[in-house]
């Protein structure tokens, strides 16, 4: 509060020091949720006053009415951006939000309850000029401005931190700091100059040195900045190390390993064969997912044809080339549909004698469509023997019993092709 | 008379092996390790087809078709890659390749293949044309253009017997439509998918990565 004055002044102090030790005490109680900046909740992009409000788990206004509160005080605006520079950002970093005209509104609404307050203060205690509140009202303009003018430059891309800092290297950036650090001196020297009597000379002499302090902060945070970048960039490489090892240790456990056997088993082309269709398979799903072990966990058609694919490849060592168009979730004729699938796989791979089994899915609005298909030798149905029932079984039957169909089409000398298709629900 | 055929691939042990597998029908005429000396070697000895990687270092193979097809528009290009990502399939189709096919196709099918982009065809692998088949019946209805953003039901017909396994032959014969009508019907799905200028069709293959 600026004008601790009069003899009301120790009520006031000792209302500002409950506050702020309720404060501490519920930064420090509440470490639950971890004090980081979230500039995805913020209109400035920087994330301090969300931060904390997730920190404590009040609504946000409440944190940023507070700080102007006691920016006000001077004191603020020299913690807002110690706060900002020791906080560290979210670990994953998610956008910024842009700055939006509503956001203008709020800080113009944030500015006249600042304004409120002073007004407040200044009428309760009696004793300080009009003006005193100008210059911290001047510097929170001038920030607001400089950030607005930022995000109107450079519209859609992802604010960081590092964009207010860019923003104060402009031309208008640097003129309005160097105005607002002006404006933030000549107060705190005409506050100096100003007191009377010794209790206010010292109260004001913080007061004042607060307001220096803050002027400096702003003329030094270039360098300031270019300090925490440096850090910045250093952490960043060692990340980079780090992946780059995990990357080897990866290579080493998996590829080199399998290149090893595969050495071994020279004498066995189809293992051979087996060992690097399973390696690439691997490699490819560490690849696309970037991390280890993630497996398709069958909820979805395509994902559960490819895991069928990579299980029956292992199985038989004939290799299977899956081609899906379109996907949707599974049920329980999706379910039917796999298995008859299945079916049609293995026969293809037992018996056809074919190098490698096409298998293409191709899900419609209304139904869908598997293809088996092999270069295999081929069979004629009246000579398979009754005994072996799997596709008349397997397939055929169980794909009726669902009201779908299957269609066996074989040459021989040629191929087979197994078409099957399943009616989806009208959705 | 051979087909004269240029090769372009960082790896040096498939390099090697590709050459010795294909010199018996191509006349090979040179072969590249990276973006830039590709692009001086082959506007210097002007091959017919080349077989272009799409990861290279010094910008893919991407950047090599633009280079090269901007100073010699009669080159043909191949792709021919590990990565069945359809961000890589679609950049490439969509850069100027006029085919893509798998590194684990068998010499005598790419011995095919090179001929048939010699004869100014498209070559699509059964992934390829189920990349195709995909991107044209996600793009959202509205403003199409007839002409250029959607797949007539022949074509599509096509396409679905490629991505089932069947050679341009075999869906000749189960279409019962000539050899040469299957070839301009894919010609025409490779033209689309080149001049569709639907972001869409770019968006989807980035898709397509994330899932």
């Amino acid at each position: 509060m600026l004008a601790l004055s009069t003899r009301k002044g120790r009520s006031g102090a000792s209302v500002v020091w409950a506050l702020g030790s309720a404060t501490m005490r519920a930064v420090i109680t509440t470490v639950r949720v971890p004090l980081i900046r979230r500039p995805d909740q913020s209109p400035l992009g920087l994330g301090v006053c969300a931060g904390l409000a997730d920190h404590v788990r009040v609504p946000a206004i409440w944190v940023r009415i507070a700080v102007i509160v006691f920016a006000l005080t001077g004191i603020g605006i020299a913690l807002y951006p110690v706060a900002w520079w020791l906080m560290p950002g979210p670990t994953n970093a998610a956008p910024a939000r842009r700055f939006q005209a509503r956001d203008t509104l709020d800080f113009a609404a944030y500015g006249l309850i600042a304004l409120g307050v002073a007004e407040l203060v200044r009428v309760l205690f009696g004793n300080v000029p009009w003006w005193v509140g100008l210059p911290m009202a001047a510097a929170v303009a001038g920030v607001v401005v400089v950030v607005a003018l930022a995000r109107r430059d450079a519209p859609g891309t992802p604010a960081r931190p590092a964009e207010f800092v860019d923003a104060l290297r402009t031309r208008p950036g640097r003129m309005t700091r160097a105005a607002t650090a002006a404006l933030l001196i000549v107060a705190g020297v005409a506050a100096l100059l100003g007191s009377s009597d010794g209790w206010i000379a010292v109260r004001n002499g913080i007061l004042a040195l607060g307001v220096l302090f803050a002027g400096l902060a702003l003329l030094l945070a270039p360098w300031l900045w270019r300090l925490s970048t440096d850090l910045i960039d250093e952490r960043r490489a060692r990340v980079r190390n780090e992946e780059r090892a995990d990357m080897a240790a990866h290579l080493h456990d998996s590829v080199l390993q399998t290149l090893a056997m595969m050495q071994r088993r020279a004498d066995d082309p189809g293992e051979v064969v087996r060992l690097a269709r399973r390696q690439e398979r691997e490699l490819r799903d560490w690849l696309q997912s970037g991390q280890q072990s993630i497996r398709p966990d069958g909820s979805t058609i395509a994902s559960a044809f490819t895991a069928l694919a990579a299980e029956l490849e292992d199985l038989h060592g004939v290799p299977i080339e899956v081609v899906q168009v379109r996907d949707c979730p599974i049920d329980d004729r999706g379910s039917v549909l796999l298995l008859a699938t299945r079916e049609a796989i293995v026969n293809a791979q037992r018996h056809s004698g074919a190098a490698s089994v096409s298998v293409y899915c191709e899900v419609d609005p209304a139904q869908i469509s598997v293809f088996v298909r092999d270069r295999g030798r081929g069979f004629s149905r009246a000579e398979v023997r009754d005994d072996r029932r799997g596709i008349a079984e397997s397939i055929e039957q169980r794909m009726e019993r669902h009201r779908g169909r299957a269609r066996v089409v074989s040459t021989e000398g040629i191929g087979t092709e197994v078409e099957l298709v399943m009616p989806l629900e009208a959705r | 008379m051979t087909i004269s055929v240029f090769l372009v691939d960082d790896h040096a042990i498939f390099l090697t092996g590709l050459r010795s597998e294909l010199e018996a029908d191509v006349n090979v005429l040179g072969a590249a390790s990276d973006v830039d000396a590709a692009i001086e070697l082959i506007i210097e000895r002007e091959p017919e087809v080349v077989l272009v990687d799409v990861h290279l270092p010094g910008g893919g193979g991407v950047r090599v078709i633009r280079e090269v097809v901007r100073r010699l528009p009669e080159v043909k290009f191949l792709a021919l890659s590990v990565s069945d990502a359809a961000e890589d399939v679609i950049a490439m189709i969509r850069a100027g390749a006029r085919g893509y096919v798998t590194k684990s196709i068998q010499a005598v099918d790419l011995v095919d293949a090179i001929r048939r982009i010699s004869e100014g065809d498209a070559v699509f692998s059964p992934r390829l044309a189920g990349f195709v088949l995909d991107a044209f019946s996600s793009l959202p209805i509205g403003e199409v253009d007839p002409e250029l953003d959607r797949l007539t039901a022949r074509e599509q017909e096509v396409l679905r017997h490629i991505a089932r396994g069947y050679t341009y032959k075999e869906v000749a014969a189960s279409l019962d439509i000539s050899l040469k009508t299957v070839e301009t019907h894919v010609s025409s799905v490779l033209r689309k998918l080149q001049l569709s200028n639907r972001h869409e069709l770019a968006r989807w293959a980035s898709d397509r990565r994330i899932v």
